[in-house]
């Protein structure tokens, strides 16, 4: 009997084939402002304008599903991180923009951004990007991750990093929380 | 992964008689639904699964079995063939039914107006079995049947039972973003003819979630579920990390006690970096639940982000490409990604007509 191994190209829960996954759209829609504007004539406003890499990578950011992988969207810029920190730090909506960049900036770029994460943990309007770095302590080097959790501790968002530094599997980072 | 794994000799396999019934039908009514709980043995790879109807509008069957399941065809009482799995195996989607992706298959029938309604008689199922290597293979199927009375298709009620992750319900942030969120959801619904009757619980489970069915705790939270809700679990993170932000169990999702029988939504990643809820992120977080909860519902993206595939709709436009799509269905509830232009998105809130009529024959829609 002859085995036929297919995908199924709908979403399912968020959950998809490869092949699907990894299509972004790079080029960049004709006028993304214009269909806002058709809803909310004259609300359109711009202070901080994208740069060209940073516009496609929000936009392969901000799909509800299917998700892309980092290795996908930093494929489109030609100097990743500092592509993401852009999002991270000025793209406003969708939300899960910014944190699915500073995903990968933590995934993929720990000990270059360790500067970015410190500050994350410390600053008092950025405790979404400060759980994000918290709940994910050991996919970072072993010496930033001890870093940013010290930062964290000490921080605006100590309570919420003494929940979750002891969760951590090295054992200098539990050590931090008697 | 979805994925589908179909041995390409299925089509020639003789049908056989009447359905192996191993024991009697377990039978309970709760309100306008009532629930039918059997097991069938597969001859050939195939499970026939009877479906007695008397003035039902609506039925929804998860099969369960240790080996891979998936729905093959569907027969009325006439004896006619009324979906078959390779119409719905191309760039168009009906149902999740037919994908064969896992040890439980969920069905909910009718899909659309078009598919007609349920006559009475005895309808049929029939359910592949098929073993990890592709080849059918006999097994025991367990099938929940779980049947809807309630002739009035354009107005209803889903239960949505909301459960925190651990601690989350305590954290004023989390607890009050939810509920503005929900209060959009049901703003979103309202005009369809949707109401949403949403409990909230707190729970133990853990902050991390795995997607839908790959965690025992799943298993645990379904065990506790009423049988006609929907339960979404309030997660931090998703598989560890941001990559997934809602995830609904299947299309159309069970309403019976599987690990699957659940949305994950991450509330962080809703909430954005500052961590908190702003007026655009409590629009955006609703639309999400929503847009999750109308998967589950057994709606699927109009079109997907390759723009050639479509659901089985004829009054979502089929489009072919992202500035035609974006223009004809970027304000749909189940468009693939929120339009926006990096400092705001458009309101997704509108569903078609075919839309709505898939939304109010769900099952759970009562
Ligand atoms: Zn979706």
């Amino acid at each position: 009997m002859i085995t036929s191994l297919l995908l199924a190209l709908a979403c399912n829960g968020g959950k998809v084939p490869p092949a699907q996954a990894g299509v972004v759209d790079a080029g960049l829609p004709p006028t993304p402002a214009e269909l806002l504007a058709q809803q909310a004539p004259g609300a359109a406003a711009e202070p901080l304008a994208p740069t060209d890499a940073g516009y496609a990578v929000y936009r392969a950011l901000s799909v509800r599903d299917p998700e892309p992988t980092c290795a996908e969207v930093e494929a489109l810029s030609p100097t990743p991180v500092e592509t993401l920190r852009e999002v991270v730090d000025r793209a406003q909506q969708p939300p899960w923009a910014g944190m699915r960049a500073a995903n990968c900036l933590v995934q993929g770029h720990g000990a270059e951004v360790q500067a970015d994460l410190v500050a994350w943990v410390g600053g008092a309007d950025t405790r979404g990007l400060a759980l994000l770095v918290l709940d994910q302590l050991d996919l970072l080097p072993e010496d930033v991750a001890l870093a940013v959790a010290t930062a964290a501790l000490a921080g605006p968002h100590a309570a919420d990093a003494s929940a979750r530094v002891p969760k951590s599997r090295h054992p200098a980072l539990q050590a931090l929380v008697p | 992964m979805t994925r589908l794994l179909r041995p390409l000799a299925l089509a020639a396999l003789p049908l056989l008689g009447a359905c192996d019934l191993l024991d009697d039908v377990l039978s309970e009514f709760d309100g306008d639904l009532e629930t039918r709980s059997f097991s069938v043995d597969s001859s050939d790879g195939k499970a026939r699964v009877d479906v007695e109807i008397d003035g039902q509008e609506t039925f929804q069957l998860t099969a369960t079995s240790g080996q891979l399941v998936a729905v093959e065809a569907i027969y009325d009482p006439d004896g006619e063939l009324v979906l078959y799995w390779e119409d719905w195996y191309g760039n168009e989607s009906l149902t999740g039914a037919v994908w064969l992706e896992g040890r439980d298959t969920v069905l909910n029938w009718p899909v659309r107006s078009v598919d007609g309604e349920l006559s009475a008689g005895t309808w049929q199922v029939e359910v592949g079995v098929v073993d990890n290597e592709g080849y059918y293979t006999d097994a025991t199927v367990d099938a929940v049947l779980k049947l809807k009375q309630d002739p009035d298709l354009s107005d209803g009620v889903v239960k949505a039972r909301i459960v925190y992750a651990d601690g989350l319900m305590q954290d004023e942030v989390v607890s009050a973003g939810v509920q503005a969120a929900v209060a959009r959801w049901e703003e979103v619904w309202g005009p369809y003819g949707l109401s949403l009757d949403a409990g909230y619980e707190s729970s133990a489970y853990s902050t991390d979630q795995a997607f839908p069915g790959e965690s025992g705790e799943h298993e645990d939270l379904a065990q506790d579920a009423s049988g006609s809700e929907v339960t979404v679990l309030i997660a931090e993170t998703i598989d560890g990390g941001m990559d997934y932000y809602g995830i609904a169990g299947s299309i159309p999702g069970t309403l019976d006690h599987t690990g699957r029988a659940l949305v994950v939504v991450s509330w962080l990643a809703n909430a954005g970096g500052d961590g908190s809820f702003s007026d655009d992120d409590v629009r955006l977080f609703g639309e999400t639940l929503a847009h999750e909860v109308g998967h589950y519902m057994g709606l699927f993206h109009p079109v997907e982000m390759t723009w050639d595939y479509w659901d089985a709709l004829d009054d979502t436009d089929a489009c072919q490409g992202q500035g035609d799509c974006e223009g004809g269905l970027g304000d749909n509830l189940m468009f693939p990604y929120p339009v926006c232009d990096w400092t705001s998105c458009l309101a997704q809130d509108q569903l078609t007509d075919g839309q709505t009529g898939v939304s109010h024959r769900y099952t759970g829609t009562l």
